[in-house]
């Protein structure tokens, strides 16, 4: 036993090596915050860009077992396939991006430093083993370790009740959803006996299922604490709250960092669930609905809404149900397994640089930022290149051709089709044509609208750090799109 | 036959002392209603042959976490008219319809497993060894238990960061008021 | 013994119904969080039912987990209230709108 468990524990720590920079990096940064004399805090950002980056470099060193292989580390516990790597990749770079952008936020808000970039780290680990989680335990303590820093970081200002107010609804609402995801996990293991997938997929393929009842119970109550990470329609109640009251840049991470690990950890699940061939139609038919709900709340959402953080986070609730349809065609057709992993990981990557590229010109503009779609007038007078940057942002979430919303949509609808699911596909592209009235409204009125008389607020300076992370951010909406076209028409 | 009793006056007491929980119009008594069901609860497991389980569920739960609610409460000092009021039809409506969806689902359980227990025995199992427990958790949960103290660390670290600025303020707003 | 699995499932069952409801039915912040309480012992329940009648250690195991972050989650939960309750004096759930539009 111990001959064969000392090998593997190491080859887990190395394969899994980004998580443990991670965390040390996170202690490093409370130890450095104690040290570092109070003028030097702004280090810690420095610190916490180093070891994002030590990350990266490490996770390509470790690299991705290539095609369609897979790896396991920890007993089974997580996976390493090109799914994984991809959105382990999106997810570091989202918070590169994130803890660039971020350090004049932070300091017009009197938010400690320290914690505020310790925590951040360990969101990030926990976003990162989200993703790769193949155990109903290690899923749900990712889950609960993401959740629970989440509510810290979402409430972390002084004296700011809107924040405050945010983090309680999202633990609030987060505990129910936990506990759902729990009774759910519960119900799975009592039917296998198993709590590595691997394992319950071999008790499935033998026709061993204690139970087949509490199989399909058990899942389905996962599926609520998934929709609640996700924000799908009939749990997203905390969203538009969470986005408007929370720091912008933690909004952002939960818009984009903690989605796609969530999508991830939900594929590997559906993945497994696809196995079962004779599974009741109402788990089908739950996630079909919830798809649905979710396209119609998020888009009326989003038109009424005259705030723009809380029409991103309804935005953002139509576009996780469009990442989930291709689990809903892979529901019914296993075969299709390939084209639903590679469509739901590109478009985890065009949905975070779009997403991260509108945040991150709401997190410059400040306190303007994070008001009402209406304090955006004048700003393609005022402001050009932020506006030019947001404008390019809103044409790509609509999913117009040269960016990258365009393509993911296309690959995404094209699985659909592919497995059958017409009316899904049409009623996606519908959804896509009238999510134009939301984003449209948000150029027009930066570019044909001015400010009333005298309340024009004072547009921030860029510095060069956050022209260069925007351009940046701006450039990987076409270059992943150009990929993409020849990889699509050039073959 | 005994068993049975006992297990009928557990069963009992743990449902009563939760719809308590939920109706008991002070929030102190619904915390000690909360720790009776938890006790229960307990007692089921050891009836169960799991001890280990048990006891933890006395001494973490209705010990450790349970103390943590009634300090709150008091810092607080909250408890006064917390009864549950029906104060939304939509509310009323959904409660009504989840409320159905359990009972069937419960019906379905019995249904299923009254004749027919499956693969499933309480009898066969000789209890589960704490030596079994112990080494799962350092070989297929070893990622679970890293992870864990990572997670005791944000909770430590948060619990600070929420609670810090506002305890000290309270202590100056007492000193200022002597 | 054989009887205490269906109804050790039924009470688990009944446990995590009272307290949706209760999350429902409930204004005041702890006494919601307290539900969500019932709600884990629920999921416990059926954990080491589960354990015990199919023989495995991983029910048993899962219950400490659950237990650690229920630990945990209530440590920055009631942090939370103390924050909020200091903010407002109160913390009743549906008098919080500030939000809203």
């Amino acid at each position: 036993m111990a001959e064969q468990l000392i090998p593997h524990v190491i080859e887990s720590l190395i394969g899994t090596g980004p998580l443990l920079i991670m965390i040390f990096g996170a202690m490093a940064v409370l130890v450095a915050d104690v040290l570092l004399p109070r003028d030097r805090r702004p280090l810690l950002s420095v610190i916490s860009l180093v070891v994002v980056a030590l990350a990266f470099w490490d996770l390509h060193m470790v690299g991705s077992p290539g095609g369609s292989g897979s790896e396991s580390y920890y007993f089974g516990a997580l996976r390493a396939n090109s799914l994984v790597f991809l959105a382990q990749n999106v997810i570091l770079g989202g918070a590169f991006f994130l803890i660039l952008i971020a350090p004049r936020y932070l300091d017009g808000k009197r938010i400690p430093l320290g914690e505020f970039y310790a925590l951040l780290l360990i969101a990030v680990t926990a976003m990162l083993a989200l993703a790769a989680s193949t155990e109903l335990l290690t899923l749900f303590l990712n889950i609960e370790l993401l959740s629970i820093t989440l509510y810290v970081l979402v409430g972390i200002e002084n004296r700011n009740s809107h924040a405050t107010e945010a983090a309680f609804k999202y633990f609030l609402l987060g505990s129910v959803a936990a506990a759902f995801l729990l009774f759910g996990i519960a119900f799975v293991f009592g039917a296998t006996g198993q709590t590595r997938y691997d394992r319950i997929a071999e008790v499935i393929a033998a026709g061993g299922i204690v139970q087949p009842a509490f199989l399909a119970i058990g899942l389905g109550l996962m599926l609520v604490g998934f929709g609640f990470k996700l924000s799908l329609a009939p749990f997203h109640m905390y969203a538009p709250d969470v986005y408007e009251g929370a720091p912008t840049p933690i909004a952002a991470a939960v818009a984009t960092g903690s989605k796609v690990a969530a999508l991830g950890a939900l594929f590997h699940l559906i993945e497994l669930a696809s196995g079962w061939s004779d599974a009741p139609a109402g788990l089908w038919a739950a996630l079909y609905a919830i798809t649905l709900i979710s396209m119609i709340v998020g888009n009326v959402g989003a038109i009424i809404q005259p705030n723009f953080l809380r029409m991103m986070a309804y935005s953002s609730i139509s576009h996780s149900a469009y990442a989930v349809v291709p689990m809903v065609v892979l529901l019914r057709r296993p075969d299709l397994l390939i084209d639903a992993r590679d469509a739901v990981g590109y478009y985890m990557l065009a949905y975070t640089i779009m997403t991260l590229l509108a945040f991150g010109v709401a997190t410059i503009l400040g306190r303007q930022g994070e008001g009402r779609i209406a304090s955006y007038a004048g700003l393609g007078r005022r402001a050009p290149l932020l506006a030019a940057l947001m404008a390019l942002a809103m044409l790509s979430l609509l999913g117009i051709p040269p960016a990258v919303g365009f393509f993911g949509k296309l690959r995404l609808f094209a699985v659909a089709v592919e497995g059958g699911h017409y009316w899904l596909a049409v009623i996606g592209v519908l959804s896509s044509v009238a999510s134009a009235y939301y984003y449209l409204r948000v150029i027009v009125t930066m570019y044909m609208q001015e400010p009333a008389e005298g309340a024009e607020p004072a547009i921030p300076t860029l510095d060069r750090v956050n022209a260069v992370a925007l351009s940046v951010c701006s450039a990987c909406l076409f270059v992943f799109a150009i990929f993409q076209g020849v990889y699509l028409f050039g073959s | 036959m005994l068993i049975e009793l006992i297990y009928g006056i557990l069963f009992i007491l743990a449902l009563f002392s939760a719809l308590m929980v939920v109706l008991s119009p002070h929030v102190v008594y619904a915390a000690l209603y909360l720790v009776m069901t938890m006790v229960s609860i307990a007692a089921v497991f050891v009836l169960m042959n799991a001890p280990l389980a048990g006891a933890l569920q006395i001494i973490v739960y209705a010990g450790a976490i349970m103390v943590l609610f009634l300090f709150v409460i008091m810092l607080l000092s909250l408890g006064r008219h917390e009864g549950p009021r029906m104060h939304n039809r939509g509310v009323r409506v959904l409660g009504g319809l989840l409320a159905g969806a359990f009972i069937i689902q419960i019906a379905v359980l019995y249904g299923s497993l009254r004749d027919d227990l499956g693969g499933y025995s309480l009898t066969n199992a000789e209890g589960i060894t704490i030596e079994e427990v112990a080494r799962i958790l350092i070989t297929d949960y070893l990622y679970a238990f890293e992870m864990t103290s990572v997670l005791l660390l944000v909770a430590v670290v948060g619990a600070v960061v929420l609670a810090r600025r506002h305890l000290i303020q309270g202590a100056q707003d007492a000193d200022a008021s002597h | 013994m054989e009887f205490m699995l269906p109804g050790n499932l039924i009470l688990a069952a009944a446990i995590f119904t009272i307290g949706v409801l209760g999350i429902l039915l409930k204004r005041n912040a702890i006494s919601i969080f307290m539900c969500v309480e019932l709600m884990f012992n629920a999921a416990n329940l059926a954990f080491i039912t589960f354990a015990q009648s199919l023989g495995r250690p991983e029910g048993v195991a899962v219950f400490l987990f659950v237990i650690t972050v229920a630990a945990a989650e209530a440590a920055v939960g009631l942090a939370l209230f103390i924050k909020i309750f200091n903010d407002k004096d109160n913390i009743d759930a549906d008098e919080m709108d500030m939000l809203k539009n």
